[in-house]
């Protein structure tokens, strides 16, 4: 009984501070809808003693009564329901929602990694701070050499360690291949380092893709179907053309640069080839055995191609002006 | 390295318009550009110095893409008069320097060179100096062999000697620079004192001069490492330098001789004597073309002929083919093998594969139709950490949270309080980026401070490597940190919490809690610490809220299995109660006693208010709301009451709280 009259009590006031249609509406769901305490009260009947139940029945029913005729009355009350709409100007601005936002590179990683995973590449990660062995060594690029000079390094103390930042996401090649057996696809995203002065289209800190299929018989011609694919569905809505140049990297060979053409403009968006024997060697295969290519691209620049971001550092200096837009 | 069209036009007379050489070359051979006037600039490979840091390797390669006839203009010099004495070669390391070859002239006179070679000088950017320099230069360019005059009158004792320097040896070289050099240097000697640093630099002792009347020319070939090494530490780039340092065949020696005396010859000189000292010539390696192996790594055929065509225009020669044509190979096709004889000078050319690169790149990448590869159906997987990594992204996206990226690097002040376990950086690009961040949150600080010119409010994270020291080994370890800012809200600590439980619960990370430990709240599963959260004041009334978390040790504990949880069939029984506690009396200590009072029946209990006033005397008034909730029955107001009494009495007796 008590609780019948906290109910009506709290009812009461409740109802007394309901200004709007809205208001009067939360009123009732919480007064007299399915999970209100009355409705609970009503439905636990059944479950209450034949005494009881006769005793505080007729009044919960009676109280329900009397809350839906005082809620009916202050709604009446209010103008009618299609007068109330009208009131609410709909050419106002929207009531501001908020969400949160993923970073451009994020997107642009989520993105290619689904492009990827659709066509049965795995992804796997590999660490920053590598040996000269991993990051060089065991990709044919021989110390002492102008070869090394095109990966400016960052090296870390104590200099006696050989220790360093790597400075692309090729490492993880060897590193994935010393545990694992081919045929395989992978790909590999992550953050690599270049030592050198930052600019509009270079910064220190920058983030790279590398792809790696290996199996007996996986060849450039699949390569070449396995990247327009690809940049098809990533470019997907515009025209895209692919060019194909000779390049030079030491872990490749052949070794090529791909080009695509966007909105008229070729522009140069991969480094790839076919993996030198001698990589295969350093990971423990048989060169007889396996061939497959290998690519690296940049995340950041296609992230700058894609949103048409003008300066790479823009993704580095935390911007929300700049991320709320993604 | 520059390039003259015009010169390449005198080796090549029918190249094609620069704009279609430009077009060309980069298609088939190197990356080309159009540097105006005559020049093209032209991005060699590093492993094709040897072969193409020439023009006549540039007009090689235009020939063999175009199908152009190329004759080499070299031509060897016969009746040599050799060893007569003049001079007297001694190398004391062939390992670092194979060959050292030398003819000695006498010349007619020292004067500028004619108008032609100059202008391909310039237009290579090479400074025209004097007719004899100038030739040196001008046949380095032709056939990629730097060379070297000396004034045969300053060569002590007739000797020359390839050496490593003696300790403290001095040199003064062409250009006025005085070097004291070490053991690792090689030097050029005579029979006393270096009269060159070997590949890198002439001495101005030993140098062409107005009064020069004989002269030596010298083309070696020298270790490549060497040369880097020394012209590092000395600080010296030259065009000879460039060239040795990426490996020269020392079959160019002949070439860049042969040349320079045709050209001395012709202005008048005459050739005295030569010597070659070349201990160990080096041959040429035969490697095999194979059909099948073709087609199998480039995934289209090559018809046999056509490789070989290819071969040929590149210089190389073919041996014998192996299988007779039209041999039936056991899977049908017909394969043909070409045994390739590589010349000497394509130092590059060392396997199997390079011998596909050529043709498959002379054909053209272009031409090359894609196939699809053949996959097995094996699912892909994505490795642990990138899942996790992704599904606290996307939680904290849906928590309303902005992702950032910053640096990895930081400064002094923002490694602050950590300088024992550093990371440093052998060679910063600054002062404030010479160490690896040993955690997110400094940055995170100075995104809030930036972003505060714009928002209110700002709530951030970002997920990336922190880095730390651990006897000087360094390690990296995946982070997560979190940043919350906004004015006047002192409670801001209260909702980076909730985001935390909500994150954490998302994650399936189970029974974890939050341990208030003085300033910071722990978080933790299992007594093993995932992260802390903070709050700190900042300028203009902002507040911030700042926790990080070790996503590796947070991987541990997520879980994937969700099960059903039955939901409550029996109605639910509110009740709030008011208790005034003294201040220091820690909420979590209350709400855990009255959670404890009964875990059957109390389904959960929440702070709904909390204030203080005067009329309090400094101590807290707390309002909880407990549900009780039964599994199997209506609970009945006596039970209710009946639990509420036990609660006021545990209240009251353990925290001296004063029911209301």
């Amino acid at each position: 009984m008590e609780k019948l009259q906290g109910i009506k009590g709290g009812f009461l006031v409740a109802l007394n501070g309901a200004k709007t249609p809205a208001e009067l509406e939360a009123v009732r769901i919480r007064f007299l809808g399915r999970k209100s305490e009355l409705t609970m009260i009503l439905r636990s009947l059944k479950d209450l003693p034949l005494e009881e139940r006769r005793n505080v029945g007729p009044r919960a029913q009676a109280l329900r009564k009397e809350m839906e005729a005082l809620l009916s009355n202050r709604l009446t009350s209010q103008e009618s329901p299609a007068a109330s709409q009208s009131q609410v100007d709909l050419s106002a601005p929207a009531r501001k929602a908020e969400r949160g936002h993923l970073h451009p590179l994020t997107l642009v990683d989520e993105e290619v990694r689904k492009i990827f995973s659709a066509m049965n590449f795995s992804v796997v990660e590999g660490p920053e701070i590598e040996t000269e062995y991993y990051n060089f060594d065991a990709l044919n690029i021989p110390a002492d050499h102008p070869a090394r000079d095109a990966w400016d390094t960052f090296w870390l103390k104590p200099a006696n360690q050989k220790k360093l930042l790597r400075t692309h996401t090729s490492p993880v090649q060897i590193r994935y291949m010393e545990e694992n057996n081919p045929p395989f696809q992978i790909i590999v995203p992550g953050r690599a380092f270049r030592y050198e002065a930052t600019d509009a289209s270079h910064e220190a800190n920058f983030h790279q893709i590398e792809g790696l299929m290996v199996g007996k018989n996986v060849s450039l011609a699949n390569f070449k179907f396995v990247v327009e694919e690809f940049f098809k569905r990533f470019f997907k809505n515009q025209k895209i053309q692919f060019r194909y140049r000779p390049s030079y990297f030491p872990f490749v060979e052949p070794g090529l640069e791909v080009d695509i053409k966007l909105g008229g403009k070729w522009l140069e968006i991969m480094g790839a080839g076919m993996v030198h024997p001698r990589v295969f060697e350093y990971a423990h295969y048989n060169p007889r055995d396996s061939q497959g290519f290998a690519f690296g691209m940049g995340i950041d620049r296609l992230a700058m191609i894609k949103y048409k971001i003008p300066d790479v550092r823009m993704f580095f200096d935390g911007d929300l002006r700049l991320i709320k837009q993604f | 390295m520059k390039f003259s069209y015009s010169l390449l036009k005198k080796l090549l007379p029918t190249v094609p318009k620069k704009t279609k050489l430009i077009e060309v070359l980069n298609m088939h051979s190197f990356e080309t550009e159009d540097a105006g006037g005559d020049v093209l600039e032209i991005s060699l490979p590093p492993n094709r110095y040897s072969d193409a840091a020439s023009h006549i390797g540039i007009a090689r390669e235009a020939a063999a893409i175009l199908s152009l006839k190329f004759k080499n203009p070299i031509r060897a010099i016969v009746n040599l008069p050799a060893d007569l004495g003049l001079l007297n070669i001694k190398i004391q390391d062939a390992k670092i320097c194979p060959r050292y070859s030398a003819r000695c002239f006498q010349i007619k006179d020292i004067k500028a060179s004619p108008r032609w070679m100059q202008d391909f000088l310039s237009a290579c950017g090479l400074k025209p100096i004097g007719n004899v320099v100038d030739i040196m230069n001008y046949v380095m360019l032709e056939t990629g062999q730097p060379l070297h005059a000396f004034d045969y009158e300053k060569i002590g004792g007739r000797k020359i000697i390839v050496r490593k320097a003696r300790k403290k040896e001095k040199i003064k070289t062409l250009d006025g620079q005085s070097f004291s050099l070490d053991q690792s240097v090689l030097v050029i000697a005579d029979k006393t004192i270096p009269l060159a640093i070997a590949g890198i630099k002439g001495g101005l002792a030993s140098g062409v001069g107005p009064k020069t009347k004989r002269i030596v020319v010298e083309a070696a070939n020298f270790d490549p490492t060497t040369i880097f090494k020394t012209a590092r530490k000395l600080k010296l780039q030259t065009d000879a330098v460039l060239r040795f340092s990426h490996g020269l065949s020392p079959a160019l020696v002949d070439w860049g001789l042969d040349r320079a005396t045709k050209l001395l010859l012709d202005a008048g000189a005459r050739l005295l004597d030569s010597a070659d000292a070349y201990p160990q010539p080096v041959g040429e390696e035969v490697i095999g073309f194979d059909q099948l192996r073709y087609a199998a790594l480039i995934g289209a055929n090559v018809k046999i002929d056509e490789a070989r065509k290819f071969f040929q225009a590149l210089g190389f020669s073919i041996d014998e083919p192996k299988n007779p044509p039209g041999t039936r190979l056991a899977k049908g096709g017909k394969s043909q093998k070409l045994l390739v004889r590589i010349p000497a000078w394509r130092t590059d050319v060392e396997e199997a594969e390079d011998l596909i690169e050529e043709v498959v790149r002379l054909k053209g990448y272009n031409s090359l139709r894609p196939v699809s590869p053949v996959v097995s159906v094996k699912p892909a997987r994505e490795e642990d950490f990138i899942i996790l990594k992704d599904r606290v992204r996307i939680s904290l996206k849906n928590l309303q949270l902005d992702e950032v990226y910053n640096s990895s690097f930081v400064g002094e002040a923002d490694a602050r309080g950590r300088e024992s376990g550093l990371v440093e950086l052998e060679n910063p690009i600054a002062e404030d980026k010479k160490y690896l961040r040993p955690s997110l949150l400094p940055l995170l600080l100075k995104n809030i401070e930036d972003n505060a010119r714009f928002f209110d409010r700002v709530r951030i994270f970002e997920v990336g490597k922190i880095f730390s020291s651990m006897k000087s080994v360094p390690k990296e370890r995946l982070s997560l940190g979190i940043a919350l800012a906004e004015k006047d809200n002192h409670r801001l600590i209260l909702e980076l919490k909730g985001i935390v439980d909500e994150l954490l619960k998302s994650l399936g990370v189970d029974d974890f809690s939050f341990v208030a430990a003085g300033e910071k709240i722990r978080i933790e599963v299992d007594h093993k610490v995932l992260g802390s959260l903070a709050q700190i004041n900042l300028e203009k009334r902002f507040v911030a809220a700042l926790g990080e978390f070790d996503l590796e040790a947070t991987l541990a504990f997520t879980e994937d299995a969700k099960e059903y949880v039955p939901l409550k069939r029996f109605p639910a029984v509110l009740r709030d109660i008011s208790v005034v506690v003294g201040s220091d009396q820690r909420i979590d200590e209350v709400l855990q006693e009255i959670q404890d009072a009964n875990r059957k029946l109390i389904e959960n209990v929440d702070l709904v208010d909390e204030y203080t006033d005067e009329k309090l005397g400094g101590r807290r008034s707390l309002t909880f709301r407990i549900i009780f909730q039964a599994e199997e029955r209506t609970l009945t107001d006596e039970e209710v009451n009946r639990e509420m009494e036990k609660i006021v009495a545990v209240l009251s007796g353990k925290f001296k709280a004063e029911i209301r």
